[in-house]
């Protein structure tokens, strides 16, 4: 039998730097869920569509399905896990999606979370259109995004908020 | 599903690439991966080795001359968009950009790696191909300038050998009476395009077109382009109007048909989007 190369992959995710041992085809998202045990982040179509598996690295939203953990070493990942604060407090995107009832089933959360998040940390007053442009690859089978929408018009008022 | 195993190295050097294509049996250069990924996952490429080049500093720039603007290989979607230089040297660059996937997609994918994937559907294919202009390369033997009209060959399949890889494409810069426009029809927004054209009409001193070419996305195994120099020069856009536009084109162009659109559907869709992107440049 092949025995197939692994790889010690240094992967920081959330501000903690953890290393895993994973082939090279890990997908960052297989690699966040069974490696770290972080299954907030979701994984539907794995071809780049659907945007449930959305995190940031370095800030930026980007497909962990279409990542490989192998390729993105020492680079500042963030999931959904690390949103809301160490003693529980939830995030503004967080909030904003309880508010707002942004989610039914919840699939889709984690992904318009992140994206949302990336969103309003460059722009926290964003337009109607540029909320429009940031989620629209993101899909959702029951809210009919209305209600996420003005979830993400919410977290950005409330970050606007806290500002002042 | 997941992809099959493989060898990952990470390219310290565009000349280290260069190597490593040429030594490794069935490698193949990845950039962002937002085209080769979802292959891989769906098991319909599965290559013994990938090197990246996304890392690579010598790659990362963008280069505005007098005349062209430079775009390296491992420059990202979003770099481009962002890139304010390349914007007012070139605007159908961001035009075409803001018609690529979504942000979260164009972060990673890289505008060199829509070239290599050679899909006739990418916008970036008939932009180069509207524009004539070209990419370098670099291999062990050497590297070499390939003209857009030679770079595509079929559907995913560019004129590039399996030892080279690409370091640059270059588009030149619109003369002063020079007008281009994009346009397209897609099913949601962010989809690859069910057909789109891109046009760049020029003007003499009288405001009357010297010459005007369109090419056309996801109408045929290559992107194809087009002349409207015998039925527009010397006239205006407006007084040949969109009945003999649309006309010339059906009679040009040559689509397929697929599960989005028949063959004669997007005949039709490609002709008014030809129409629709030289009306937009009057
Ligand atoms: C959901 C989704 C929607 C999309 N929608 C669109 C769209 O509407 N329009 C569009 O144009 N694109 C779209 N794309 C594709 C996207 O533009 C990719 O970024 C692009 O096609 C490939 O760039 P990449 O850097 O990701 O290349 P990769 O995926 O890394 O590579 C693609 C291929 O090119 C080769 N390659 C890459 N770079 C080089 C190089 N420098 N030299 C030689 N070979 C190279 C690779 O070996 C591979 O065969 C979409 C992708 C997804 C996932
Ligand atoms: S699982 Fe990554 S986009 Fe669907
Ligand atoms: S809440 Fe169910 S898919 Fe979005």
């Amino acid at each position: 039998m092949n025995t197939e190369e692994s790889y010690e992959i240094r992967l920081k995710v959330n501000g903690k730097t953890q290393q895993i041992t994973a082939p090279a085809r890990r997908l960052l998202s297989d690699a966040l869920r069974g490696e770290l045990g972080l299954t907030g982040t979701h994984v539907g179509c794995e071809h780049g569509v659907c945007g449930c598996c959305t995190v940031l690295v370095d800030g930026a939203p980007v497909r962990s399905c279409l990542t490989f953990a192998v390729a993105v070493q020492d680079r500042e990942i963030r999931t959904v896990e690390g949103l809301a604060a160490d003693g529980g407090e939830l995030h503004p995107v967080q909030e904003a999606f309880k508010e707002c009832h942004g989610l039914q089933c919840g699939f889709c959360t984690p992904g318009f979370l992140m994206t949302a998040c990336a969103l309003i940390e460059q722009n926290d007053d964003p337009t109607e259109e540029e909320i429009t442009e940031a989620i629209a690859g993101n899909l959702c089978r029951c809210t009919g995004y209305q209600n996420i929408r003005a979830a993400v018009r919410y977290a950005a008022e409330i970050v606007r908020s806290d500002k002042t | 599903m997941k992809p099959s195993p493989f060898s990952y190295h990470p390219a310290a050097s565009v000349d280290e690439a260069a190597q490593l294509l040429y030594e490794l049996e069935d490698a193949k250069i990845l950039a962002g991966g937002q085209s080769l990924i979802p292959l891989m996952n769906f098991r319909l490429a599965s290559p013994m080795h990938l090197i990246d080049i996304s890392g690579l500093a010598e790659l990362s720039e963008i280069k505005v001359s007098e005349t062209e603007v430079e775009i390296g290989a491992s420059v990202t979607h979003s770099q481009v968009l962002q890139s304010e230089q390349a914007g007012s040297a070139l605007p159908l660059l961001v035009e075409a950009e803001k018609l690529i996937a979504h942000e979260v997609i164009r972060n990673r994918g890289t505008l060199c790696g829509s070239l290599a994937h050679a899909d006739p559907a990418g916008e970036m294919t008939a932009v180069i191909s509207v524009l004539n202009g070209r990419v370098d390369t670099a291999s062990v033997s050497g590297g070499r300038t390939i003209e857009a009209t030679d770079l595509f060959e079929g559907p995913l399949q560019s004129s590039l050998r399996e030892d080279e890889l690409i370091v640059s494409a270059t588009f030149p810069k619109l003369g002063p009476r020079t007008v281009s426009s994009f346009r397209e029809v897609a099913r949601r927004h962010g989809d690859y395009a069910v057909a789109g054209a891109v046009s760049v009409v020029e003007y003499d001193n009288n405001d009357q077109v010297q010459s005007a070419r369109a090419a056309f996305l996801s109408v045929g195994p290559v992107p194809t382009v087009v002349s409207f120099d015998d039925l527009l020069r010397g006239t205006r856009i407006e007084d040949v109007g969109h009945s003999e536009i649309y006309n010339f084109l059906s009679s040009q162009l040559e689509p397929h048909g697929d599960l989005q659109a028949s063959a004669d559907y997007r005949r039709h869709l490609a002709a008014e989007m030809g129409w629709a992107s030289l009306e937009a440049c009057i």
